[in-house]
């Protein structure tokens, strides 16, 4: 490759804005309420109330509604929304009538079974087993870091889209008409040869042979968002080569193999059709523009992280 | 009650009341979240039978109920098939169908 990168802008210099991270308080609570639902018991007596288990007898002129006994949960809507509705309130020997769209229904409790939901306590929160995790407070922290880490991990892409954008337009290269081409024509091959490996000619693949497979109506659509494209990956592969230098990473024979014994299992096809579609020049060229992409998406990362830290752990 | 099924107690667990069961994959990572709304509902509501399948470890199992993808919710009603669902149901939807056929 005759193309070089001259200076590289320096990508922990891009002025971003990390944005704040919200807990989602709801999620949090529902998640720590769940601890306690091997602990709900079941006490007899009492007036119904939402949840509580009522067992009832049911009369009606309406067969589906003429009962000896069924059971239900109060306010559930695992049943019927109105006699449910209705039973709220009552106790064990009350009977109600209540007008249903079908006819008129009266229901009689018999029992009422009140749900019990024991305060959230640390051996609760320490039954998961989780590594680390041995008090409520423990396993909110435990719970927050996941909401982080998913949090953290949207606003890196969107983060490293800025950054990229941002290097690549201040960086200095020396770009040769000759490398673009021919990574354009690398690109085109690789579609080429999926195309053929899927019964298709590329160049006369039809908007509807296109559809869900890349996003363009066209061949001659195609060629021109892979010029587009190969432009920046490109300099971002001339990026990768410069990072590498400094982080070690490097492009393996056994990383190869490995890629093509992978895309020959996923695609259900053979190492040779694998090494058509992705030739190792292409492979290389792919992985070290993957590599830049990447070192600006853990950047993203660890500043979000950084400005939004959990709290101490326990 | 959620109880977990192998080929040998399959049939006797479906066979008496209303039943739901959950065929799942060790990996499916939708099944997880199906498995977190059935514990929800058997939290909610006590009564209810919940069998579990895992149709990586039972995979004649999962041919023979005609199982094509996981999570498939099927529910019985006295060991007959009343209501078969592919993919992750609500806990709203899982009540529907209860409500439709567990009182009848």
């Amino acid at each position: 490759m005759q193309s070089k990168l001259v200076a590289a802008k320096d990508y922990h210099e891009v002025a971003l804005d990390i944005p704040a991270f919200v807990p989602d308080q709801a999620a949090l609570q529902k998640e720590l309420d769940r601890l306690r639902n091997p602990y709900v018991t079941w006490e007899p007596g009492g007036t119904a109330a939402a949840g509580d288990m009522l067992r009832c007898s049911l009369h009606s002129a309406l067969p589906r509604f003429q009962k000896d006994s069924i059971r239900f949960v109060a306010g559930s809507g695992m049943y019927n929304p109105t006699l449910e509705a209705l039973a709220i309130g009552m106790q064990a020997g009350e009977t109600r009538t209540a007008t249903l769209p079908e006819g008129e229904v009266a229901l009689t409790v018999q029992a009422v079974q009140k749900r019990v939901v024991p305060a959230l306590t640390d051996e609760m929160a320490a039954a998961c087993k989780l590594p680390g995790v041995r008090t409520v407070a423990g396993y909110r922290r435990y719970l927050l870091a996941q909401q982080r880490d998913k949090a953290a991990a949207q606003a890196a892409w969107t983060l490293a889209a800025r950054i990229k954008r941002a290097v690549l337009d201040e960086s200095a290269f020396v770009l040769c008409k000759a490398d673009w081409k021919q990574a354009v024509e690398r690109e085109l091959d690789r579609c080429r040869a999926i195309a053929r490996q899927s019964g298709m000619v590329l160049e006369q693949m039809t908007p509807e042979q296109f559809a869900g497979n890349i996003p363009v109506k066209s061949y001659a659509e195609l060629v021109a968002m892979t010029q587009d494209t190969c432009f920046d990956s490109l300099r971002c592969c001339l990026l990768g080569q410069h990072y590498a230098q400094n982080d070690g990473f490097a492009v393996t024979e056994a990383g190869y193999a490995a890629f093509l014994q992978d895309y020959a299992a996923t695609w259900h096809t053979t190492a040779e059709e694998a090494r058509a579609a992705m030739p190792k020049e292409t492979y290389t060229f792919n992985q070290y523009a993957a590599h830049a992409e990447e070192v600006w998406r853990a950047h993203a990362d660890r500043l979000y992280r950084d400005k939004n830290p959990l709290p101490d752990a326990e | 009650m959620i109880q977990q099924a192998n080929s040998e107690n399959f049939e006797s667990l479906v066979q008496d009341g209303f039943v739901i069961v959950d065929f799942y994959g060790t990996t499916c990572v939708p099944c997880k979240l199906f498995a977190r709304i059935l514990e929800d509902l058997d939290a909610e509501i006590p009564f209810l039978n919940i069998v579990k399948l895992n149709t990586t470890e039972n995979p004649g199992l999962a041919e023979q109920y005609g199982i094509r993808a996981v999570p498939t919710v099927q529910f019985y009603k006295d060991g007959k098939l009343v209501h078969s669902h592919v993919g992750v149901m609500q806990p709203q939807q899982v009540k529907d169908v209860i409500a439709r056929y567990m009182y009848d």
